[in-house]
């Protein structure tokens, strides 16, 4: 899983996050709005009713004073005195609630001003009444007037009070205006936002839950590989070290201390106890190498010696950098190998080569020798004897004759031996120039070469098909023509003219039973067959060998070297050549060239 | 009558190929002063004297100690003096890399010392009898190594 993908998934659950507090904050914050406006609204409405009450009151004791007052009148019973005084009371206990209910409305307190100036009046009104009583006034009419004017006022007082209820009422309306206004949200778009942040909250919930599925996938999938790594680093003799350079905490894995010989978690690793382990002379490379990898140096591998738990000498060769993890925090990170047995196929290999090499020096020089210092003694005896030959030869006794004629046979046959041996090790250590040839032109070239012997023999060279025309070394395949048919030639019956048929064909590779064919597709494939003496066919696989021959050098002339330079020339072609043969009906040669 | 005598000289650490030449030169009927020289320092002290008469032909072993034969001829064909000089390379060695250094560093003929006496002798007298200024003309790689085919031509 990518790091990336996490970062964007983190980042989406904090943003969910966010907009889900920052959507609740918002409902809380209108709520506690909104409740606090309905409960000065309630509390409005209450002080408007205390207000109305009072008023009703105020009105009901004004009309029993008026009440008592006309009792009083009627029945001149003092009784009906002590309720007028008691609503009296009343009436100004009433008045002065009023007047704290209103303080905060001067429009109200104006009207009660009002109407305390008439309930004064009334009342004033009443005292006189009272009093004129008290001093006898019992003319009739005056009485009758007195009441009517009380009558009126109280109407007064009424139509007040009247008004100040309906200015109350208005009050309300319009509070309840204003608590309208302070609802900015209705509470369906508040149950929206609870929903939506609802939404937001399972939202993110499925999201964390996708997360911590993927994540257990992958850790799943991570000690999958922790294993597969173990299992790796085991095989390949390999471990591995994980250094924070800042806090100098190292970490190993298991298998690097196997390969110090330890157990799993046997100490602490620390620079200087796996110093301990390094063999004292590459302790100062190792820390060079440490401190180059610890200031971000790039290093290559180091190989060093290290002296195993078991004392064992072992080669470790490591590697490391410095890395930045997700977190920003700097590790050196390496990989170790042993590769002691590396070490040691290597040095057997590097003898190998040295020794290889030395050979093939020796090998030039034997050449040189053959070519220089072995021909100029033997041409020397056989100028000698050449030049005895010449002058005093036939004056010698019998015997004396067959013994120089025995020397220069012999010195003859070391001339061919060391001409074919020369031939031989050129065939191999030649330039290997690869021209494009047409074959048929130097089987020309050898049947020229070899005219005189074909007349002799009155032998018959057939060309069933052409040759091809391929990229040869030419000399080489020169050569490997002229050794074929100057073998057909030689081995020919003594009685019989040789017949010589050269023949092509080109065949798949995969028709090639039983031979590495490399990386060529198609053969080309020459046959020289003959009819001469053929040989036995459990000696094919001799035949190519150098220096192994079937005849008596008495019998037929040769060095054994001819068949082994045609194999060497084809194999320096990268192809192959064998050999059937019948005795006394013949031989064939047939040998592949990649196409 | 100085002119009508060839002078040879042959340089060859080898005393029996010494012998060998000499024997081969008296038996040919064409008149010649044969000089011998050891080695190739004898060669070059020889041929570097002032007013020395330089020889017609030179013949030259390659092998030998102190100054090759190859060695000899840079320095003679890099002497304006003695370039034109005829030098036979005269080798045991047959090697084809022989062979063409010599080609390459200008000596007239290349002649593989042979195993038979007569064949030296008739090779010898080939190689001293002819027309150097004529044959120089039409020197190729192909007719650098003498070959006995050409006593037929």
């Amino acid at each position: 899983m990518k790091i990336a993908n996490y970062k964007l998934s983190s980042l989406l659950l904090k943003g969910a996050l966010l907009v889900a507090i920052v959507a609740l904050f918002f409902v809380a914050a209108i709520s506690y709005k909104q409740i606090q406006s309905l409960n000065e609204s309630g509390k409005s409405v209450f002080h408007s009713y205390e207000v109305n009450i009072e008023l009703e009151r105020l009105n009901s004791y004004a009309k029993d004073a008026e009440s008592g007052q006309r009792g009083f009148i009627l029945t001149k019973d003092s009784s009906f005195l002590k309720s007028y005084y008691s609503a009296l009371y009343k009436a100004h206990e009433s008045i002065n609630k009023l007047k704290k209910l209103t303080s905060g409305n001067f429009q109200q307190s104006k009207e009660l001003d009002n109407i305390v100036n008439l309930l004064d009046l009334r009342f004033n009104f009443l005292e006189n009444v009272l009093t004129s009583n008290d001093y006898k006034i019992t003319a009739t009419d005056t009485l009758k007037g007195l009441i009517i004017k009380g009558r009126e006022l109280m109407t007064h007082v009424h139509n007040h009070v009247d008004k100040v209820v309906s200015n109350e009422m208005e009050f309300l309306s319009l509070h309840e205006i204003e608590h309208e206004k302070d609802i900015i949200l209705s509470p369906f778009s508040i149950l929206f936002i609870v929903i939506l942040s609802m939404v937001v909250f399972i939202l993110a919930y499925y999201k964390i839950k996708a997360d911590l599925k993927r994540l257990t996938k992958a850790n799943n999938k991570l000690l999958i590989n922790k294993e597969i790594f173990e299992q790796s680093e085991q095989l390949a003799d390999m471990g591995n070290w994980c250094w924070e350079t800042e806090t100098n905490d190292i970490s190993y894995s298991k298998n690097l201390y196997h390969l110090l010989g330890c157990e799993p978690d046997e100490f602490t690793p620390t620079v200087e106890k796996y110093l301990t382990f390094v063999h004292p002379d590459d302790r100062e490379n190792v820390i060079n190498w440490c401190n180059d990898i610890s200031k971000g140096i790039l290093v290559t591998s180091i190989t060093s010696r290290i002296i195993r738990k078991d004392g064992v000498l072992r080669y470790f060769k490591s590697n490391g950098r410095i890395i930045n993890d997700i977190f920003g925090k700097t590790f050196a990170i390496g990989v170790t190998a042993d590769i002691t047995e590396q070490q040691d196929t290597n040095r057997i290999i590097e003898d190998k080569v040295a020794q290889l090499e030395k050979s093939n020096k020796e090998l030039l020089a034997f050449n040189h020798i053959a070519s220089h210092d072995l021909q100029e003694p033997l041409r020397k005896v056989q100028t000698f004897i050449s030049r005895i030959r010449e002058n005093d030869f036939e004056t010698l006794p019998e015997k004396l004759k067959d013994y120089i004629l025995g020397i220069e046979r012999a010195s003859v046959r070391m001339g061919m031996f060391i001409e074919d041996l020369l031939m031989y090790s050129r065939s191999n250590n030649v330039d290997k120039v690869f021209e494009l040839t047409d074959l048929n032109v130097l089987l020309e070239n050898s049947i020229q070469q070899f005219s005189q012997q074909i007349e002799e023999k009155k032998a018959v060279v057939k060309l069933l098909t052409k040759l091809p025309t391929l990229y040869v070394i030419s000399f080489q395949i020169q050569q490997l023509f002229n050794n074929l048919l100057s073998n057909s030639l030689k081995y020919s019956k003594p009685d019989t003219a040789p017949v010589i048929v050269f023949n092509t064909k080109i065949l798949q590779s995969t028709d090639l039973p039983g031979l590495p064919t490399g990386p060529y597709s198609k053969y080309y494939i020459i046959s020289i067959s003959d009819n001469g003496i053929g040989f036995e066919q459990k000696y094919a696989g001799q035949i190519f060998t150098l220096f192994y021959r079937l005849h008596n050098k008495s019998e037929y002339s040769g060095t054994g070297v001819g068949l082994a330079i045609c194999k060497l020339i084809v194999e320096n072609h990268k192809g192959f050549i064998m050999a059937e043969g019948i005795p006394n009906k013949g031989t064939t040669i047939v040998f592949y060239l990649p196409a | 009558m100085e002119d009508d005598v060839l002078h040879i000289l042959l340089t060859d650490d080898d005393a029996d190929d010494r012998l060998f030449f000499k024997e081969a030169m008296e038996e040919i009927k064409i008149k010649t002063v044969v000089s011998f020289l050891n080695d190739g320092v004898q060669l070059m002290d020889y041929l570097n004297q002032p007013g020395v008469r330089l020889p017609n032909v030179v013949f030259l072993d390659l092998n030998m100690p102190l100054k090759n034969g190859m060695e000899c001829l840079k320095e003679i064909r890099m002497n304006s003096r003695l370039s034109d000089l005829v030098v036979a390379i005269y080798s045991t060695s047959g090697s084809e890399k022989d062979i063409e250094d010599a080609f390459v560093h200008g000596a007239n003929i290349y002649i593989k010392k042979p195993n038979d006496f007569s064949k030296l002798k008739s090779t010898l007298a080939q190689v001293v009898t002819r027309n150097w200024h004529y044959h120089t003309l039409g020197l190729k790689k192909e007719n650098f190594l003498f070959s006995f085919n050409e006593l037929n031509v």
